[in-house]
């Protein structure tokens, strides 16, 4: 797979569809890898390819001011199509080389919780795709039987418990901002947590501005993450974000029969709006 | 061990509304022995807080020839201003300080002076001036060149005459094209080109020069057209300052901390700084 | 003076100084290795790499509250009563925080930071088993130096550990307890301490990077070196040396918090003005400020080489490489920076 990546990587620098490629590097002698940013054809040998390409790379195109082409497994691309409906990204802007994976490993050479109910081996969205030689394992009865338990287990406690469970998850956290710089949806020029009139969160690492950040943030991505947990991956205190955002998934799901990052013709659902709403304020 | 971030309770004991979003505020410190021993400088700033609202630096705007209370001048732009505006005479809020350095006031003294000052940035240079008026056998000639967008954003508008009628003292007065109203009679054009067109000779003379960023640039480079070298000019800069003592770490130009060995510099202390200020 | 002191002497010592001290030590909490008090001394742990979060935290907390306002007037916090003793720190932790003593304790001494220091005693513990991602070495400390700590607890690997004070409040903890060293014990810490010494491969050349970064102010390369970089606040937050903090009001409180020159809206000031608007600007000054102001200002860099920046990245950015990669090049005019 790594030859063909390099080759077509090669041939989209070459024919000037691109003036970047964002890829995987090997970091510095080590088995784990490293985001890189290839403009040159000769430097196309950089790149790799195998299980320990964790990295949501289309996180950069947002600041991204050439014509790129990313590096992108089957999770990731589903936030490329979640940039389009939100017309942060011009589909031709970019070029898409989608890479079949079966999962990735994080730096204990764990299988990534997320690619145990993986139902986008192979990318939804791609102007070339590398093809892996040996399919997938999994079939998509199983995963979604292993999907729904995730979320039923938190639900199955009661709100107090819930409560109690959060409470504790947020008072850890130290505010670093690493899950909003690791979004690849989280763009806002001004963040919610930098507005000081209203200041709507506070600012120091407390328990109540921190789960009002959380909070707020998790909200903010309802019906937009498209669950490639960078946010959970990258957080140095070990918060379960996709917890959160799993459950907001599978409410609007229940609610608007939608699941993000699959169509960009599609209109996200808290961004669209219909006659028949049952709801009265939206009328 | 003194608390260096300890707020010194403050009176306010006069508001004078400058422009539509600027004011001006009059403040006594309530420990009296401070309120005698408060000593500062023309160019030095204070922090200024409001409890349970925040801290934000001002410069002094008052001068230390005249005691008895200190003055700041605000433009209502943030949360702290936001307060600071609705704040009411007789209310208490806080100040630790003075800070920083001050406008060179040894390499002032014999010299002619050109003050270039726009907006609200005439307020460090309102400190120095009724310094230097006051002690007035120890500089030479001066010229005031102000300007604001337009005549209403003009501020200390009463002692802008007071200045104009002093001996020694020429007051130019600009507006930016479109800010003049009927009754204007002052200059119309941008304060850097009011600059050059007064023309001040550089000949054993200091500019110093305070206002929006993109104003000191433009005035920076007419000055050094015009022959004055860069240790002639001075000017003040503004940063983002949370402690006032070089600890924060967000002021910084290079090694150099604003809020310790700024904010007065001349553009030879600018250029020296380098690329960090320059880019 | 040297002793030598059986573990379970040693805990023995940790909970008579329970009596008189907080006792902060490392513990695993929830699979992360981090110091909190504790209350029990089989919490400790004896053998780890290092903590997630730096023991800076102790000294310049995440989130301090400096007053409460009652009638608009500031009312300081009073500092904590109990006096501490932190167990257990690395040898790099401690070296990090005699450099923010030259921010803190300078001519304007924060009382907050001071009263903590004075309060505290500081019991490290050697590195036998340093990662590939440390480099105390290059910057003036080691596995086993004493350098900041009142005593030095080096494990001979046999349940025994040298217990070396570097400080009358050390020595008067230690005094009585165990026996005196015999050469041979001195001899087997050598060993400890040159096989710990010994795994460090990696030896950084910081007098170089002082003058590239001086030189390379302006370089291009900044462009590319900052493109991976997420902008999050995690090496800033977990740096042992990294010190700087915002202040705000929250409800009556004013707070002090670690801030970090990652993130966009450091140097924003209200009118909109941002000095280091960049990424790239935003990248270089983390470096310089470690490897070249610093430095310059106070003659020793910000860096006691723990490794966590490395470790932490959530992109895996190997600062080494950073700085190993800046082009070496002459000055440029208006290149001092």
């Amino acid at each position: 797979m790594v030859e063909e990546l390099r080759k077509k990587a090669e041939e989209l620098l070459r024919s000037g569809k691109v003036e970047a490629i964002i890829g995987y590097q090997r970091s510095n002698g080590s088995a784990s890898t490293t985001p890189c940013f290839i403009e040159a054809e000769d430097e196309v040998t950089r790149l790799v390819w195998d299980e320990h390409c964790v990295y949501n790379l289309t996180l950069y195109l947002k600041e991204m001011k050439k014509k790129a082409g990313v590096v992108a497994k089957g999770c990731d691309a589903k936030a490329v199509v979640a940039l389009i409906q939100e017309n942060q990204i011009e589909r031709d802007q970019v070029q898409i080389i989608g890479v079949e994976c079966e999962r990735q490993l994080d730096g204990k050479g764990r299988v990534l919780e997320k690619c145990k109910t993986c139902q986008v081996h192979i990318p939804g969205i791609y102007d070339v795709l590398i093809r892996s030689k040996t399919p997938t394992s999994k079939t998509e009865k199983e995963e979604l039987a292993e999907e729904d338990d995730a979320v039923r287990e938190l639900e199955a406690k009661p709100v107090s418990e819930r409560w109690r469970f959060w409470q504790k998850q947020f008072e850890k956290c130290i505010r670093c901002y690493a899950c909003r710089q690791i979004c690849p949806l989280c763009y806002c020029p001004e963040c919610i947590t930098e507005k000081t009139m209203p200041q709507w969160i506070l600012p120091s690492p407390s328990l109540k501005g921190n789960t009002a950040w959380n909070v707020v943030r998790a909200f903010h991505l309802a019906g937009r993450c498209v669950d490639c947990g960078e946010c959970e991956r990258v957080c140095p205190v070990g918060i379960p974000l996709r917890k959160l955002n799993k459950k907001l998934e599978k409410e609007i799901k229940t609610m608007f029969d939608y699941v993000p990052g699959l169509d960009p013709e599609k209109k996200p659902p808290l961004t669209d709006f219909r006659m028949d709403d049952p709801e009265e304020f939206v009328r | 061990m003194e608390n260096i971030y300890l707020p010194h309770p403050a009176i306010i004991k006069e508001i004078i509304q400058e422009t539509k979003d600027v004011k001006t505020l009059t403040l006594t410190f309530e420990d009296e022995g401070l309120q005698k021993n408060f000593a500062y400088l023309p160019g030095q700033f204070v922090e200024f807080s409001i409890g349970g609202v925040g801290e934000a630096p001002f410069c002094l705007a008052s001068s230390p020839t005249r005691p008895g209370y200190i003055q700041c001048t605000t433009k209502k732009a943030g949360k702290v201003t936001q307060a600071i505006h609705d704040l009411e005479v007789g209310d208490r809020v806080g100040i630790r300080g003075p800070y920083g350095n001050s406008f060179l006031l040894e390499g002032l003294k014999g010299k002619n002076l050109v003050l270039v000052g726009g907006g609200i940035g005439l307020a460090p240079l309102r400190s120095l001036i009724q310094y230097v008026l006051d002690e007035k056998d120890d500089y030479g000639k001066i010229v005031i060149i102000y300007g604001a967008k337009t005549t209403e954003d003009l501020v200390y508008k009463k002692e802008l005459e007071e200045w104009g009628k002093s001996p020694g003292v020429e007051l130019v007065l600009t507006v930016d094209p479109g800010g003049e109203d009927k009754e204007w009679k002052g200059e119309i054009g941008l304060v850097p080109s009011i600059l050059e067109k007064v023309n001040p000779s550089p000949d054993k003379r200091m500019l110093i020069t305070c206002g929006p960023p993109i104003m000191i640039k433009f005035v920076l480079f007419t000055a050094a057209k015009m022959g004055y070298q860069p240790k002639q000019i001075v000017t003040t800069l503004e940063r983002k300052m949370k402690c006032g003592l070089g600890k924060c770490g967000r002021c910084n130009i290079g090694r150099t901390y604003i809020c310790q060995d700024g904010p007065v510099f001349t553009y030879k202390q600018l250029e020296d700084l380098g690329a960090d200020y320059l880019a | 003076m040297k002793r030598l002191l059986k573990k379970d002497e040693l805990e023995k010592m940790v909970a008579d100084l329970m009596e008189n001290y907080d006792v902060i030590a490392p513990v695993l909490k929830e699979e992360l290795i981090a110091f909190q008090p504790i209350t029990r001394t089989d919490q400790i742990l004896w053998d780890y790499p290092n903590s997630l979060k730096p023991v800076k935290e102790f000294f310049l907390p995440p989130r301090e509250v400096l007053f409460r306002f009652k009638q608009g007037k500031a009312e300081p916090m009073s500092p904590a009563p109990k006096k501490r003793l932190i167990w257990g720190s690395r040898p790099c932790d401690a070296r990090s925080l005699l450099l923010l003593d030259k921010v803190f304790l300078d001519e304007t001494k924060d009382i907050y930071y001071f009263e903590k220091r004075e309060n505290t005693l500081l019991i490290g513990l050697s590195c036998s088993d340093p990662q590939e991602s440390c480099f105390c070495t290059s910057f003036g400390s080691g596995p086993h130096s004493k350098e900041g700590l009142d005593l030095l607890m080096t494990h001979l690997k046999d349940g025994t550990f040298v217990v070396e004070s570097n400080s009358p409040r050390g020595e008067e903890l230690v005094k009585g307890r165990g026996r005196v060293v015999n050469t041979k014990d001195e001899e087997r810490q050598e060993k400890v301490k040159e096989e710990a010494e010994g795994k460090i491969e990696r030896a950084l050349q910081p007098d170089s990077f002082l003058e590239k970064l001086v030189n390379g102010f302006g370089s291009p390369y900044w462009d590319k070196a900052c493109l991976q970089c997420i902008s999050c606040g995690i090496c800033r937050y977990l740096c042992p040396t990294c010190h700087c903090f915002d202040i705000a009001d929250e409800d009556s409180e004013r707070v002090r918090f670690w801030d970090a020159c990652s993130f966009p809206n450091f140097t924003k000031m209200t009118s909109g003005e941002n000095p280091r608007h960049t990424k790239r600007e935003r990248f270089k000054q983390w470096y310089n400020h470690k490897f070249n102001y610093f430095k310059q200002n106070h003659g020793v860099f910000l860096c006691v080489g723990c490794g966590r920046c490395l470790r932490s990245c959530p992109v895996k950015i190997d600062f080494r490489e950073v700085l190993d990669r800046i082009p070496a090049q002459t000055a440029s005019p208006g290149g001092k920076g």
